[in-house]
């Protein structure tokens, strides 16, 4: 490694743990914790929105998804994100925060009942668990194609970084130190472009080198037979299901905006946090095009980003880059950790144990975030050859984004959903998922059809189940959009 | 259906989303403003994020029609 490339990651990492634990002295209780004492600012949140969404898994899983399909990967980015942060920015996150929520899955508990609370706690925290180890397995790539170093070194030197701020500076250390990290990750993204570009001779250069041997990899939709990517699946289930689902219902990236300092603050991160989405993908996606026109000698995508970073970049940017993508799991992990250990504290361990003491909340909620670590550490060597990283993730949120996005949307905006309908509708729209998964259906089409099937059942249950008050719904549904019960 | 789906050409994609986006354009409009600016006590232009929405959805809109 350059002794400049060095400097550099060295002065990034203290500066990142400085800031952390400078936020951290200001943590007093579990409302301090998990939600930054509500204090947050809706700039320093929208950068933390996109520090939590970016991770390495979209740094190395993306930049190799367009290697191989083009800028069709950049749909995760646009229709698959804006229309939904705009309606979260809009609707649901002013719900949320009237409601006083500190999660998604309390709010479904008040809307529901706690057996929907825990059920989805219980399922988003095994899957966060499960993916935060991927997160690490993926950065354990790039050190290993980097710096060459072992998997297991990797992800011990990551986890005592992000551990050491995250455990004791909750979300408001989390949102500071992504502040910082996007910002790294931006400044080196656009780096990259405009070596890039400048190297082959300009974006008209570019683009017909690219589009030569690969006509289809300027074109934002494939064709509709596209095994990976057909365009009607990604509108139907990217945008319509699987997007909606995730930026209305993860509490990773939804619990930055619980915690700012006003209704406004928070609606206005998710719409600043839209813009800043729709030129990711000159960070995520430019590389793995760039690496492609180069004719870079690697039998995987996945490694596209690796090679660029190692063959591309002069020392001190190779530095620049490596901190980037650290950075980008980084702020992944950390917000996964954040936001998986206040749904075990609160919205499991608040259901099951009856005769809580919330005084207790930062102890156990600290402690949780530890163990929560340290089982992403061990799982993280183990995962390997599941093929490519992006599309494992999505086939995984397949599963349970169709039923909870159902619950979230006719809970929020319909007064008919009751609790017992509600209940039902998630467990057997998540058993449907996965029965289908072991069909041929493109995961796509799996997350509508799912999604299709709960809003039916949702529908149909809650005709003869008994619902919530109209007491009960007013600070619980959007009143704008729902419609009043005939009494 | 996913066979029919199948069968569509792939600027159908492009013009689908361009479709979405405005629907979505005229849906933002119809959130009143004082749902949005509720809390703050001398609310500015700027404050008006659905100003915001509009801007992003005319970038997209660039977007989808020029990819």
């Amino acid at each position: 490694m350059h002794p400049l490339d060095l400097v550099v990651i060295v002065g990034y990492v203290l500066v990142t743990v400085f800031v952390g634990l400078r936020v951290a002295r200001r943590v007093k209780n579990a409302r301090d914790f998990f939600l930054a004492g509500r204090s947050l600012t809706w700039w320093v949140i929208g950068l933390s929105i996109i520090g939590s969404n970016i991770d390495t898994n979209s740094y190395v899983g993306a930049s190799g998804n367009a290697y191989t399909i083009g800028i069709a990967q950049a749909n995760f980015e646009w229709i698959g994100a804006i229309p939904a942060m705009i309606i979260a920015s809009l609707i649901f996150i002013p719900l949320y925060w009237r409601a006083g929520v500190y999660s998604i899955p309390e709010y479904l508990g008040l809307r529901y009942n706690q057996a929907v609370r825990m059920v989805t706690a219980l399922i988003t925290s095994l899957f966060a668990v499960f993916a935060m180890g991927i997160a690490m397995w993926a950065l354990a790539l790039v050190l290993e194609t980097y710096l060459g170093w072992p998997i297991w070194l990797s992800i011990l030197i990551s986890g005592v970084v992000v551990g050491l701020y995250s455990i004791t500076g909750g979300l408001a250390a989390v949102a500071f130190t992504d502040a910082l990290q996007v910002s790294i990750m931006f400044i080196c993204g656009l780096i990259i472009v405009g070596l890039g570009i400048s190297e082959l001779g300009g974006f008209t250069d570019f683009a017909a080198a690219l589009t030569r041997e690969n006509p289809d990899h300027l074109s934002v939709y494939l064709p509709a037979d596209h095994p990976q990517s057909p365009w009607p699946g990604v509108i139907l289930g990217l945008g319509i299901v699987l997007s909606p689902a995730y930026w209305i219902a993860s509490q990773a990236i939804l619990q930055r905006s619980l915690g700012a300092k006003s209704q406004w603050d928070a609606s206005a991160s998710m719409m600043f946090a839209a813009f800043a989405k729709t030129f990711v993908p000159l960070l995520i996606i430019f590389p793995g095009l760039l690496a492609l026109v180069l004719n870079a000698p690697i039998d995987d995508g996945d490694k596209a980003l690796p090679w660029i970073i190692k063959n591309v970049l002069p020392p001190g940017l190779s530095g620049l880059m490596f901190v980037a993508v650290i950075a980008a799991l980084q702020s992944s992990l950390d917000s996964s950790i954040n936001a998986t250990s206040l749904m075990v504290t609160r919205d499991i361990r608040h259901v099951l144990i009856k005769d809580h003491n919330p005084d207790h909340d930062l102890a156990v909620g600290r402690w949780i975030s530890l163990v929560l670590l340290l089982s992403a550490m061990i799982i993280a060597p183990f995962i390997s050859d599941l093929g490519g990283i992006f599309i494992f993730l999505q086939t995984g949120l397949s599963l349970f984004q169709g039923p909870m996005l159902a619950l979230l949307l006719m809970g929020a905006l319909s007064q008919r959903a009751t609790p017992n309908a509600g209940l039902w509708t998630l467990i057997s729209g998540v058993a449907l998922a996965a029965v289908l998964q072991f069909t041929d259906i493109n995961f796509y089409y799996i997350a509508f059809l799912s999604f299709c099937y709960s809003m039916a059942a949702l529908w149909l249950l809650s005709y003869i189940t008994p619902g919530l008050t109209e007491e009960e719904l007013t600070t619980l549904t959007y009143r704008p959009f729902a419609r009043r019960r005939a009494s | 259906m996913i066979a029919w789906l199948q069968s569509l050409p792939a600027e159908w994609g492009n013009y689908v989303s361009i479709l979405l986006f405005c629907s979505l354009g005229v849906m933002v409009w119809l959130i009143p403003l004082k749902t949005i600016t509720a809390d703050l006590e001398a609310p500015r232009k700027w404050h008006d994020i659905r100003w915001w929405a509009t801007a992003l959805i005319a970038l997209q809109l660039v977007i989808y029609i020029v990819f």
